[in-house]
C-alpha cells in the first residue's frame, strides 16, 4: 500500500501533486471488475424490479404479495453468505499459515454487508407475514434465528469499533466472530424444538403454467443481489485498506489537515513562535 | 391496507436501504481518499513540509 | 493444566471469600430483579407461577453479567492479566480455572435465587433433581461463555457496554432450554426436560472446549 505513494510528495500538501502516480495494472483491472460488477448489479436490480412489480402475473394462492418473493429470500441468501464469509475470513486469519489482515478485513466487510442484509430481510419478511400470517411477527424458528444473528453481528461489528492495535483487533474480532458463528446451529436447534408448533409457512410455487417466469425471476434476484452484496464487500474492503492505513499514519493525516485549514496565518504564526 | 401496499412498502425497504448503504459507502470511501492524499508520507521531513508550505502560501 | 485450573479457581474464589462482591453486590441485586419482575407482573399468583422458571433464568443471565465483569476486573485490576501470563500457566487452564470459580459462584447465586423466586412466585420446587441439573450444566455454559467473552472486551475502554451487547445474544438457547427444563420440573413433567439437559449439555461442552483451545489466543494481545 505505501509503496503506491511517492516518497516525499514535495506538492505542497496539495491534491495537485496526486499520489496515484504509480497505480499498477492489476489495481486497474480489479478496479474495471468492480465497476462492471457494480453495472451489472444495478441493471439486475431494475430488471427485478421491473419482472418483479410488473409483468410476472400474481400468485394463485398469494396474490401480489408473491411479488415479496423476488426480494425477501434473497437478501436471506445474501446475509448468510454474508456470514459464511465473514466466518471463512476469519477462520483464515486464527489459521497461523494465512494469517493476514486482509482477512480480518474481509470479515469486516462481509459481516457488515451481512447485517444490512439480514436487516432487509426481517422488515420484508415482517411486511410478507403481516397480510400473510395477520401478523407482524412469528416466533418462528427462522425468523428468531435471524433476530438473533441480527443482535450478534450487530455486537461483532461493535467489537470491530473498538480501537486498538490492529493485530491484537483482528484475533479479538475473528475469535468473536468464531464464537458467534457457532452459536448459530444451536440457536436454530433450540428455537425449533422449542416452537415445533408452528409450521414454517412453505412456499407454494404457484400454478405451472407462470411458474416459469416467477422462477426465473426468482432466480435473476438471487443473481443480482449477490452481486449487490460483492460489490458492497468489494467497496467496504477497500474502505476498510484505507482505514488502515489512516489509522497507522493517523497523525501525519491530521496535522496535514490541520495545516491545509489552518492556512497561512496560522503557519506562518506558528513560524514566528518557534 | 392492501396487498400491493405491502409489497410496495418491501421494495421500498429493500432497494431504499441497499442504495442508503452503497451510498455510505461511496461517501466514506471518498472521504477517506480525500484524507489520505494529504499525506506527508515520511514522517522524518515534517519540519521541511511545514516551511514550504508556509513560504508557498505566503 | 487441571493443575493450572484448580490454582486459579483458588485464587478467584479467594478473592471472592476476603472481598465478597458477590455476596454483597450481586446476591442482592439479583433479588432486587426478582422482586421488579413481581412488581411488572402483578399480584396475579396464577401468572407469576406460569413465568417463574423464565423469570429464574433471567435474573440469573443479569447476574452473570455482573459475576463476569467482576471476574474480568479482578484480573485488569493492577495488570493482573499480566501477571497471569508471566506465570507460566497453562491458558486452557486459566480459562477452566476462571470459569469454574465463576460457575460456582453463580451456583451459590442459583440456589439463594431458587428459594427466594420459589416464595416470592409462590411456585414449589419440584423436581429438585431436574432442577439441579439444569442449573448445573447451564451454568457451566454461561460461565464458559462468559469468561470468553469478558477475556475478548477485558482490553477493550468499552467493555461495562460491549460485553452485554456480545454476551446475551449467544447465551440466548441456554436461557431457552434452562426456562423450558425448568418449566417441565415446576410442573411436574419431568420427562420433557431431559431434552433440554442434553441441549444444555453440548452447549456447554462446545463453548468449555472453544474456549479451553483458543483462550490463549486472548491472552496474549488482549
Amino acid at each position: 500500500m505505501n509503496a503506491l505513494v511517492p516518497p516525499v510528495d514535495h506538492g505542497l500538501l496539495g491534491e495537485s501533486a496526486a499520489p496515484h502516480a504509480v497505480i499498477s495494472s492489476r489495481r486497474h483491472r480489479a478496479e474495471l471488475a468492480l465497476r462492471i460488477v457494480g453495472v451489472a448489479g444495478l441493471v439486475g436490480v431494475v430488471l427485478t424490479v421491473w419482472l418483479g412489480l410488473w409483468v410476472t402475473p400474481p400468485d394463485a394462492y398469494m396474490g401480489n404479495l408473491v411479488r415479496l418473493l423476488y426480494i425477501h429470500p434473497s437478501m436471506a441468501w445474501d446475509a448468510f453468505l454474508a456470514y459464511g464469509v465473514s466466518f471463512a475470513a476469519s477462520a483464515c486469519y486464527l489459521w497461523p499459515r494465512t494469517r493476514d489482515l486482509r482477512f480480518d478485513r474481509l470479515a469486516g466487510a462481509s459481516a457488515e454487508a451481512g447485517v444490512v442484509f439480514t436487516a432487509i430481510t426481517l422488515v420484508t419478511g415482517s411486511l410478507w407475514g403481516r397480510p400473510t400470517w395477520g401478523t407482524w411477527w412469528v416466533w418462528d424458528p427462522l425468523l428468531t434465528t435471524t433476530a438473533l444473528l441480527f443482535v450478534l453481528y450487530l455486537g461483532y461489528l461493535a467489537l470491530r469499533k473498538v480501537p486498538g492495535d490492529p493485530e491484537v483487533r483482528a484475533k479479538r474480532t475473528a475469535v468473536g466472530a468464531l464464537v458467534a458463528f457457532i452459536d448459530v446451529p444451536i440457536v436454530y436447534f433450540s428455537v425449533t424444538w422449542w416452537k415445533s408448533l408452528h409450521q414454517a409457512p412453505t412456499i407454494s410455487p404457484g400454478k405451472s403454467d407462470v411458474h416459469g417466469l416467477m422462477a426465473w425471476t426468482m432466480l435473476l434476484s438471487f443473481v443480482t443481489f449477490s452481486l449487490v452484496y460483492v460489490w458492497f464487500v468489494a467497496h467496504r474492503y477497500r474502505l476498510a485498506g484505507l482505514q488502515a492505513r489512516e489509522e497507522a499514519e493517523g497523525l501525519a493525516y491530521a496535522l496535514a489537515e490541520r495545516r491545509a485549514e489552518g492556512g497561512a496565518k496560522a503557519v506562518e504564526k506558528n513560524e514566528v513562535l518557534t | 391496507m392492501t396487498d400491493y401496499a405491502y409489497v410496495e412498502a418491501g421494495y421500498v425497504v429493500a432497494l431504499g436501504g441497499l442504495a442508503l448503504y452503497g451510498a455510505s459507502l461511496v461517501a466514506r470511501e471518498r472521504a477517506a481518499r480525500r484524507r489520505i492524499p494529504a499525506v506527508v508520507p515520511a514522517r522524518s521531513d515534517e519540519r521541511g513540509v511545514e516551511h514550504e508550505g508556509g513560504a508557498a502560501s505566503s | 493444566m487441571w493443575h493450572d485450573a484448580v490454582l486459579v479457581a483458588g485464587k478467584d474464589l479467594r478473592i471472592e471469600w476476603r472481598s465478597r462482591v458477590g455476596l454483597n453486590q450481586v446476591v442482592p441485586f439479583a433479588l432486587v430483579v426478582l422482586l421488579l419482575f413481581g412488581l411488572a407482573l402483578g399480584p396475579d399468583a396464577g401468572r407469576l407461577r406460569a413465568a417463574a422458571a423464565g423469570l429464574f433464568w433471567v435474573t440469573v443471565l443479569l447476574a452473570c453479567l455482573l459475576s463476569v465483569q467482576r471476574s474480568v476486573a479482578v484480573e485488569t485490576a493492577d495488570a493482573g492479566r499480566d501477571g497471569l501470563r508471566l506465570s507460566g500457566l497453562d491458558a486452557g487452564g486459566i480459562f477452566v480455572g476462571k470459569s469454574a470459580a465463576l460457575a460456582l459462584q453463580l451456583l451459590v447465586l442459583e440456589v439463594v435465587l431458587a428459594v427466594v423466586a420459589a416464595l416470592l412466585y409462590a411456585t414449589p420446587l419440584s423436581g429438585i433433581g431436574l432442577l439441579a441439573a439444569t442449573c448445573v450444566l447451564a451454568t457451566a455454559g454461561l460461565a464458559a461463555v462468559g469468561t470468553f467473552y469478558g477475556a475478548v472486551a477485558a482490553g477493550t475502554r468499552v467493555r461495562e457496554t460491549l460485553l452485554p451487547l456480545l454476551f446475551f445474544p449467544v447465551v440466548a438457547p441456554v436461557v431457552l432450554a434452562a426456562t423450558k427444563a425448568w418449566s417441565a420440573a415446576l410442573s411436574h413433567q419431568g420427562g420433557g426436560g431431559l431434552g433440554w439437559l442434553g441441549l444444555l449439555a453440548i452447549f456447554s461442552v462446545a463453548y468449555v472446549a472453544i474456549g479451553t483451545v483458543a483462550f490463549g489466543a486472548l491472552l496474549e494481545d488482549g
